[in-house]
This record gives structure tokens, sequence and C-alpha cells, in this order.
């Protein structure tokens, strides 16, 4: 493993800590190891790294530092007395720690291979079709269902991955086969290192804490009959109130009634219901719908929580509140480092809020590339009839556009070769007979189009 | 509880208005006035409707069903569930046809109903078809087919567009729009999506609070919006064009109707709010030609 380009500071003294529950047969999870350094104004800093991100030459990797502690002192037998946990809080970092939080934020730094939080294989989702005794009888072809066809793609920490595409599309069950809610048919999801296709229910338990979702109807998704309090504790709740350490590995102890009350209590100031106290003992219907959707999201944030599916957070909410909440879940994902997947089908909201953008159209990715350059130069044919669909708030441009005619084919028995072909202006022979592979045309920008094979 | 209060608009032949607002600002209540089928206990309490030179308000209710559907007719939201699941499509558009039209006979009735499909884009064939064997984009095709079967004067579509995906959308706001000038209708259009009403609108009146605070053509509205409510709403648009940017917002909820807000009822989320705006109400006036704006500020 190379050096990265600053080497953050000489550890000064190291040791294993969190070494994962060792009861009974259970193996033992990724040890971390606590360095410090002496910082610029004589005060200690510690944070947690795994092993592997220790150079040989004994400095460390800055960009894994996603939790930093500012010792007060050290006592006697080694124990630390934390004075507080600095992350993510801007302002009140000490000059050295900006200095990690930007080598952090260095991107597209071939040196460094950013370990991605979610990433997918060739994913595969088909739902076979019921078929009657006779039909099986007289033909052995299966049929399905194919809701989501070779997807690949991984999301980096941090990030917002917005998924776009026509209802139809696939991209609601794709959603759903990442957190594991559906099993996939084919393919593989590496989650936090961790194959995860497989995984039975019993070991996805633990992995749920860091999976979530907001979904998109809060005037469904919010249980009638409990409180705001409830629903927000409950993710806690269904993990024992447990309190995990820094790590998030292992557990430390139970937090108390009063507690679980702080922690609901922050979320809630966190998506802005303030006081506290005023929208905790409220049940659902007393709420509007943008503060519903503000309760989903505290109740996905709640666990701090590495992926959050956010499936059309917004679409049913009036345009004039849409922005308060994206902002709201954007700022959440800036503060706690966690991944997106922004499940929309209105291209223009994803290209001012994510990060990158892939176009699904009947299960297949056909374009995956930066926001900007997604929208701004779309490749696809498809890409581009979706964004001259979108309706502009300028009433001189309005006979500007052409909109493609039909509409999605379905998923059953989908068009061959490229599946786009029969609404395409461009397509051709080729089109039509084989599947267009996905090529990368510019940087980190891919396209599955025979117009640029 | 007030949904309207001294709404004023004016539509002509082949022109459309659109009407913005969100939730509960009282835009689908004016709908359902025009046509007199508010929910039960919901009245008009004043005002005038005038209709080719016939008050509304006024009319006995057996004169108004004449109006429904061959004066003005509506095409609701929600294509998905405003057709009969258990009667063919083609039935339900001919019901509306034989119901509005004494004497007509049945193959005429036939023809006409083709011949609806074919306006709206639908292969005459598929009349035969049950709602559920249409896609989403052809159920809303065949609800503004079944608005046109009586000839209509004028067409309100009450939030045409929402619910489908944005390029089904793309194409329901062109025929309509390509309707409204090959049949010459007038057209009300209702929706919270401001770009949809610019889309499709010549005019645009901007409801809050079952108010009207801003009235005028629809370029003078997108290009100078003086309400700052106005302002705000476009604003928080996300542009398809142009740099990133953090989105903006209009903070605070939509009033309680129960219990508005006194003077002027955007004041409590109002970034230019003055002394003023909290005791005297605001009246619409014209500050350009042909554009009114009810706000202190001006």
């Amino acid at each position: 493993m190379q050096a990265p380009s600053e080497s953050l500071g000489q550890v000064t003294d190291s040791k294993v800590v969190a070494e994962g529950q060792k009861s009974g047969k259970k193996k033992a999870r990724k040890d971390l190891r606590l360095v410090r350094f002496g910082a610029a104004d004589g005060s200690v800093i510690v944070g947690m790294v795994p092993p592997s991100h220790m150079l040989p030459d004994g400095s460390v990797k800055g960009w894994e530092f996603n939790r930093c502690y500012r010792i007060k002192d050290v006592d006697k037998v080694g124990r630390l007395s934390v004075v507080r946990e600095i992350r993510g809080d801007e302002e009140d970092l000490p000059p050295d720690l900006q200095r990690f939080e930007q080598v952090e934020e260095v991107e597209d730094d071939p040196r460094i291979p950013a370990a991605p939080v979610m990433s997918i294989e060739n994913l595969r989702k088909w739902y076979p079709l019921k078929r009657g005794f006779f039909e099986t009888v007289f033909s052995k072809e299966e049929m399905n269902v194919k809701a989501v066809d070779d997807v690949s793609f991984s999301l980096s920490k941090g990030e917002i991955f917005a998924l776009a595409g026509e209802s139809g599309s696939g991209k609601t069950t794709l959603g759903k086969v990442l957190l594991r809610l559906v099993s996939p048919s084919g393919g593989r999801i590496v989650f936090l290192g961790r194959d995860i296709t497989e995984l039975p229910d019993s070991k996805m338990k633990p992995l749920r804490r860091e999976m979530q979702i907001v979904f998109q109807d809060p005037f469904e998704s919010l249980d009638p009959r409990m409180i705001i309090k409830e629903i927000i504790a409950e993710p806690l709740r269904v993990l024992g109130n447990l309190e995990f350490d820094a790590s998030g590995r292992s557990r430390v102890r139970k937090m108390g009634e009063r507690e679980v009350e702080e922690r609901v209590k922050k979320m809630l100031s966190e998506v802005e219901l303030v006081p506290p106290e005023e929208f905790m003992y409220r049940f659902p219907h007393e709420m509007s719908g943008g503060q519903r959707q503000r309760v989903a999201v505290a109740r996905a944030f709640v666990l701090t929580p590495s992926f959050v599916v956010a499936d059309e957070p917004v679409s049913m909410l009036d345009v004039s509140i849409r922005a308060e909440i994206i902002n709201l879940m954007v700022d959440l994902v800036r503060k706690s480092q966690a991944s997106i997947l922004f499940i929309s089908h209105d291209i223009a909201l994803a290209k001012h809020i994510a990060d990158r953008i892939a176009v699904l159209y009947l299960g297949k990715m056909m374009e995956l590339g930066s926001a900007e350059r997604v929208v701004d130069l779309p490749l696809h044919p498809y890409t581009q009839a979706l964004i001259s669909a979108v309706p502009v708030p300028d009433p001189e441009s309005k006979r500007a556009r052409d909109v493609i005619s039909g509409e999605i084919p379905s998923p059953v028995d989908p068009p061959s070769g490229c599946r786009f072909h029969t609404r395409c202006p461009y397509a051709h022979e080729r089109c039509v007979n084989e599947q267009p592979p996905l090529v990368e045309v510019e940087k980190e920008h891919y396209v599955a189009c025979h117009l640029y094979t | 509880m007030r949904a309207v209060e001294n709404v004023s608009f004016g539509v002509e032949q082949g022109e459309a208005l659109g009407i913005a607002g969100e939730s509960g600002s009282g835009k689908s209540t004016v709908a359902l006035s025009l046509l007199r089928i508010l929910p039960q206990g919901g009245y008009i309490r004043k005002g005038k409707i005038m209709f080719q030179g016939q008050d509304l308000v006024a009319l006995p209710e057996g004169e108004m069903r004449k109006i429904r559907w061959k004066g003005i007719s509506i095409v609701f939201q929600g294509a998905m569930n405003a057709m009969n699941p258990v009667y063919r499509v083609g039935d339900q558009i001919a019901e509306a046809i034989k119901l509005h039209e004494n004497g007509v006979t049945d193959s005429d009735v036939k023809e006409r109903v083709a011949k609806l499909f074919e306006t709206v884009g639908i292969e005459p064939s598929r009349a035969a078809n049950y709602p559920h064997e249409f896609s989403g984009g052809m159920r809303q095709r065949a609800l503004i087919a079944m608005a046109l079967a009586a000839n209509p004067i004028m067409l309100i579509g009450d939030e045409p567009g929402t619910a489908l995906d944005v390029i089904v959308q793309a194409q329901t706001l062109r025929l309509l729009r390509d309707l409204k000038d090959r049949l010459g209708l007038a057209m009300i259009m209702i929706s919270h999506d401001l770009s949809i009403i610019a889309e499709t609108c010549e005019k645009v009146a901007i409801m809050y609070a079952g108010k009207i605070v801003e009235y005028g053509d629809a370029v003078s509205i997108f290009k100078n919006p003086l309400h700052p409510y106005t302002q705000g709403l476009i604003k928080a648009f996300p542009s398809i064009k142009g740099e990133r940017v953090r989105l903006s917002s209009i903070p605070g909820q939509p009033p309680d109707l129960l219990n508005p807000p006194p003077a002027c009822r955007f004041n409590p989320r109002c970034p230019y709010v003055m002394d003023v705006c909290k005791h005297q109400e605001p009246i619409l006036k014209e500050q350009e030609k042909g554009h009114l704006v009810a706000c202190h500020l001006y």
C-alpha cells in the first residue's frame, strides 16, 4: 500500500482497542487500533483506525479518520479520559483536525482506494410469473419479470447517489434489494466490507442498524397509534436500547429511559421540529405532511446509520416544502457521513443534491455519472428524453421541447437488444439485436448505448 | 371555515388560466365552485360566476346540470381511480354523451367515441378495453376524452399532471395545449406545480390561504414575480438548467384556515414582513399593466 501524499503525522503510540466481542464461539470482529498524535497545541488527538490502514512507516492514512477524540489526560492505568468527540462539527475543529477532514474529502485520488459503503455487482431481481398447469406442461420456458437486471455500482462514504427513471424502471425494487428487504436472484451485495447477498436474517439483524429507509408517503409510513416520541425511539428499542461504542461494533451499555428520551429530543431538534417537547407527544395525524416526513427522517437517522435509502421522499409533498426536507436530509448526510441512495423520478432535483446519478430503464442501467455531467451533457437518448420532459418554470421556453412518444413497455417481455429501442429516435438495426454494454465515454461517465460503441 | 375568499378572475375562449398554490390554498375549492359540486356542507356564500352571460350561482339546479359537461367539464386528478373498473372505457364515454344529448343514435355515439379517442391519441379499437387494460398515460388520455365528450366550452384540469411520470406528464400537457388551440377551449389548470402552469397557461393566479395574492399574464409573473410568496415558490423550484445550488424554501407551515393569521395571511412566513402587514390587509391592485398583486410592499 502506498503512502498518501501527505502523512498525517507520526503515531506516537498505538494499541488495540475495541477488540470485538469474543464471547463463545463467535469470531472476533475486526480490531480497531487506537492511534495517538501530538497535536500542534500540545494536546493529544486520538483516533480509531483499522490496522489495515496503518502504514509500514508508522503513519496513518488520514482519510479513514472517521472518529477523532481530543484527549485531556491519560491516567496511569492507560485509560483515556475523552473530553469530547470531535467529528463533523466544522467550527470547533482544531486546525490539525481540519487537515484530516480535508484529506478525507480528497476525491479521485487514485492512490487511495476509498472503501465503498455499499457495492453491488451484476445484481438481479427476477420475479417468476405464476402460470397455469397447462402452460407448464406445454412449455418449459420460464417467464420472469426482470425488475432489476445486471446492475452494478458502489456508494462511497457520505455520497448521495440518485437513481432516476420512470415508474416500472425498477428503482424501488433495487432499493429494497440493497436493504435485503427482498432477496436478490443473482449477483452480489457487499455492505461495509461484508457480503450480505445470502446472509441469513438472524445475521442481517445486527447490520440493520446501519441501514435505514425513508418512505415516500408520510401519511402511511407512520403508525397512527403511536406518538412521535415512540416512533422515533422504536429503532432504539428494537435493538434493546443498547448504546454502542464509537467504533459502532461493540456494545457498551444499556441506555436508560431518560437517555432514550434525550436522543429523541436531539433528533427532533436536528430535523427542526422545535421545541421537541411540543411535538414529542403528538400523534401523526396532528401534524402536516412536511412535519411527518421530518419525523420519518428523524427515525431513519436516530441510529446513525451508514446507509439510507430515501424512496421518493418528497414527491408527495408540496413544492414549497420539498426544498426544506431535501436540505435537511443533505445536512444530516453531511453531518453524519452516511451514504444515501436517493430514488427519484425528478431528475432536476437529483441534479441539485446528488453527487452521482444513475438512470434506470426496465431494470437496466442506462447511464451513470456525476450529477452535473449526466444532466448537463446527457449521453443516452433516454436520459435526454427524461431531461427534456422536465417542465420548466419559464413560460417563454414552452414550445421548444420534444417529447418522446409511448410508455415504458412491460418488464415481463422486455424488448430485445437495447431495451429502449422501441422508443428511441436513433434506433437502428444493431439496437434491436444486440444489448449495448455499459462503457466509459468520459472519465467516470458511463453509458449503455450503441451510439457510443 | 372560509376556504376561498374574494377571488375574482376571468377566462376567455382559447385562453388558459393557471391557478397555483399549496395544498389547502383553496384552489380545488374554486374549481368545484365553478361547477357547483362542492362537497357536502360547502356552499357559495357570496359572489357571482358569470358563464356566457349567465350567473351560475343563481341558476337553479336543473339548469346547472345542463351547464356541467356541455358548458364546463373537468378532468380530475388521479387518472388511476377516476374510471369505473367494471365498464368498458368506450361505454363510459358513450354514457356521458347519451346523458347530455337527447335523441342521439347508438351508431352516432359509437362514431363520436371513436373520434374522441383519435383526438386524444388512442387507437379507437381500444374503446372495448377495460380501464385496467390501459396504462397510466392512456387512462389520463381517456379521462380527457371523456371530459370532451359533450363538446364543452371550458375545460378545468384539477392537477392533471401529478401522479404521472415526467414523460407521460409532458405528453399529457402537450395534448391539453394542442386541444385548447385546436378546439378553442377556455381552460383552467389547477396545480401546485408552477412549472406545469408555466408550460400550459397564458394567465396565472397565485393563491395563498384562500385568496389570490398575485394575478397576471404568465410571462410577467414568471419573469418579474412581485409577491414574496410567488418569489419563494419560483425559487423553491429545482431548475434543470444552470449551476448546482442549495435549494431555497419558504420557511414555516401553510396557515390553518380555521384560524388564519390576521391581516396579510402570508405575514408569518414573509421575509419582508412590516408592521402594517399585521394590521391591515393588502388589497389586490394593479402594479403593472395587467399584473395585480396584494402586498404592502407596493
